[in-house]
């Protein structure tokens, strides 16, 4: 295998198709990152697949816990990502259309998500695609278990609130541990 | 630890000041390589052997030169002592917080600094009252008052003009007891390092940037020159690079502008 | 009185002027680190860590692009006489500019809002150690997997005794005429760092600064190997 070292250039962009991580400086291709290159002279494309996992970005798949929604936004932070290194907690928001009667994440949910774009310096996520949504949830009034009522909502067991998410196909209900009761 | 106080210049702004540089013109409606108005009025705190004020366009610092006494360093037995401090004054801009010198004061203290020492602009083997045991200390003290870019060269030319105007009392060692003496004198000055600053902007080499230019700037440069033509410090600021080429360029051009500038800090100590 | 530093062309640990000192580096030497090199360059011994880029709430934060802080510090233990722990002024001024020479080589956009630290210690210390500590950042950013246009590699140049020399020693640093450390981006021919104190004429100066871009050139090979030594040995595991 050839490893490539953070600048290092790889060839010519008339005669190549870069593909992966790279920066195209005065019609050449040069390495960004430690990368595994792989050149296919036939189809003319040089691959450049970083070495270490790198870190979230656009198109990534994660898993983050929701902090508070106030709409148009859910705030989140990203707990873990496929094959990602995650140094710290990163934040990021989910915009919820304020015309929608509900909001597809809860407060204290854990979602799967995918990144799409960043904004104001946030990582901007969305749960629209199949898939993706909501994977874990209570109650968010009451904190009691959820059972699921049918597509994209779920009932509680301890007060009987329908709550209307966007669950993921392997959505599991979870509760707090205390049930609070106020009478 | 954290990165410098930048002004947002807003992308029009921006725009025009890139338009302006593109005729040959700044944004002030001075060239490239012009200074921006200098003046410099020494002798303005009674109170201080030395001092001086400078005002670069709207940068104002003020230079004051203290003469203590103290014991030598171990490695410099027979040498006097420098020390150059740098504040930069809440006055200076609304970004400004009071508190202890931040890294910007520091670095411009330290830069201000290298150039007195390397030029060896003072003899400081002449600044020795008992060897070994006692030397004079130079305090030179910094206080940025005004802030509008090139620090760097607004508190070197005041500090240079405190020291040259510094008049002090000389202590004489009567039987291990010093004594003042009668006559004030002046330090034992035997050169001059002028600095001049260049910067980076887009594609441009400017001198002397004002704030708003180093807020755009790629990176700026910083030279001192001495009497006989010699480069005697050096540093480059700022978050961005230079090319080869424009460091043998800046070097040159800040030849030609130090001897200008030279003249100019000259005349000002002729009329002290 | 002066010093005879360079003797028949041998300077005074038997160096050439243009021969570098034994310079090796080792990656990936902290665990906990998202990156880390260790390098020994003379008597120079430096760690280098990275961590990040992660959150950032500090006031001051960059909205377009990763925040980038760097620390520079001496052991108590690294000098002759003991180092007081507290940053001095020096160890300041060094961090700021070693921030400022690795920062145009990174690409920080991919990372709104967030920081990225650089912890550099320096165990022993000995002529040039801004310069090794640069060096061995660029390649803890690289273990890092930071995104980069290049490695920043640094070396000094000197006179001593009227003669230039790269990779000055300790005592070339303190006795001799002129002091330039300088930093290169070689793929883009850029300068990252320079500072120099001292004297030296303006053609010094010139030939100064090709002799630290030959010496640069050597020393990114250096780097180039402790990286591949790193990643290959660990492709090799799988």
């Amino acid at each position: 295998m050839l490893i490539a070292i953070p600048g290092e250039k790889l060839g010519v962009i008339e005669a190549f198709e870069p593909r992966g991580d790279f920066i195209i400086k005065d019609g050449n291709i040069y390495a960004t990152k430690l990368s595994d290159v792989k050149v296919d002279k036939k189809q003319k494309i040089i691959e450049i697949k970083p070495l270490k996992k790198g870190f979230v970005s656009v198109g990534d798949i994660v898993i983050s816990r929701v902090d508070y929604v106030q709409r148009p936004f859910a705030f989140v932070t990203i707990v873990s990502a496929l094959n990602k290194d995650l140094a710290a907690d990163i934040k990021g928001m989910i915009y919820v259309n304020p015309d929608f009667e509900y909001s597809p994440v809860v407060e204290g949910s854990i979602i799967r998500a995918k990144v799409i774009g960043t904004s104001a310096g946030m990582l901007m996520l969305s749960v629209s695609e199949p898939g993706l949504g909501v994977l874990e949830s209570y109650c968010n009034y009451c904190g009691g278990p959820l059972v699921v009522r049918g597509r994209n909502s779920a009932k509680c067991t301890w007060c009987g609130m329908v709550l209307r998410l966007k669950l993921a196909p392997d959505f599991k209900s979870k509760a707090l541990p205390h049930r609070v009761m106020l009478d | 630890m954290m990165p410098s106080k930048k002004l947002l210049v807003s992308a029009v702004r921006k725009e025009q000041i890139l338009k302006s540089l593109a005729q040959g013109k700044r944004v002030d409606n001075r060239g490239l390589l012009d200074y921006r108005p200098l003046t410099i009025t020494p002798n303005i705190i009674d109170k201080a052997e030395g001092s001086a004020l400078v005002k670069l366009g709207d940068t104002q610092v003020i230079a004051g030169v203290k003469i203590g006494v103290g014991t030598p360093f171990p490695d410099t037995p027979n040498e006097g002592i420098l020390i150059v401090n740098a504040e930069i004054l809440p006055t200076a801009s609304e970004y400004q917080e009071p508190g202890p010198p931040d890294e910007d004061a520091i670095e411009l203290a330290r830069v201000v600094d290298r150039g007195i020492r390397e030029s060896k602009m003072i003899d400081f083997t002449k600044l020795v009252i008992e060897p070994g045991k006692r030397v004079y200390t130079v305090y030179v003290d910094i206080s940025v008052i005004g802030m509008d870019g090139n620090l760097f060269d607004a508190s070197s030319y005041a500090a240079v003009v405190a020291l040259l105007t510094t008049k002090y009392y000389p202590l004489i060692n009567q039987n291990g007891t010093l004594v003042k003496g009668s006559e004030k004198v002046s330090l034992p000055v035997q050169d001059l390092g002028v600095s001049t600053t260049f910067a980076k902007v887009d594609n441009y080499i400017i001198v002397d940037p004002t704030w708003e230019e180093e807020s755009i700037m790629e990176a700026r440069l910083t030279i001192v020159y001495d009497k006989s033509g010699n480069i005697c410090a050096v540093q480059k600021g700022g978050n961005g690079a230079l090319l080869v080429d424009d460091v043998l360029n800046i070097i040159d051009l800040a030849k030609s502008k130090s001897e200008e500038m030279r003249k100019v800090l000259e005349g000002v100590i002729s009329n002290a | 009185m002066e010093n005879q530093l360079i003797i028949n062309g041998k300077r005074s640990d038997g160096r050439g002027p243009t021969d570098l000192r034994p310079l090796k580096i080792d990656v990936g030497i902290i665990k906990n680190a998202a990156g880390s090199s260790y390098i020994e360059h003379g008597k120079n011994k430096i760690i280098v860590a990275i961590y990040g880029p992660k959150d950032s709430h500090r006031y001051g934060m960059n909205l377009e692009k990763a925040t980038l802080r760097c620390r520079y510090h001496m052991s108590p233990f690294s000098t002759e006489e003991r180092k007081n722990p507290q940053p001095s002024r020096r160890e300041i001024e060094i961090s700021k500019v070693i921030r400022d020479a690795l920062e145009p080589s990174l690409i920080l956009e991919n990372f709104p809002k967030t920081m990225i630290d650089i912890f550099v210690e320096v165990l022993q210390s000995d002529g040039g150690s801004r310069s090794a500590s640069i060096t061995a950042a660029s390649v803890a950013l690289a273990d890092a997997g930071i995104p980069m246009k290049d490695l920043v590699e640094a070396v000094a140049v000197g006179k001593v005794n009227g003669t230039l020399v790269v990779d000055l020693n300790d005592i070339e640093d303190k006795e001799g005429e002129a002091d330039m450390p300088v930093a290169f981006m070689l793929n883009e021919n850029k300068i990252t760092l320079l500072q120099m104190d001292g004297k030296m004429t303006v053609e010094e100066f010139k030939a100064g600064l090709m002799m630290a871009m030959e010496a640069a050139k050597k020393i990114k090979e250096i780097q180039k190997e402790a990286l591949l030594k790193k990643y290959s040995h660990d492709e090799n595991k799988k």
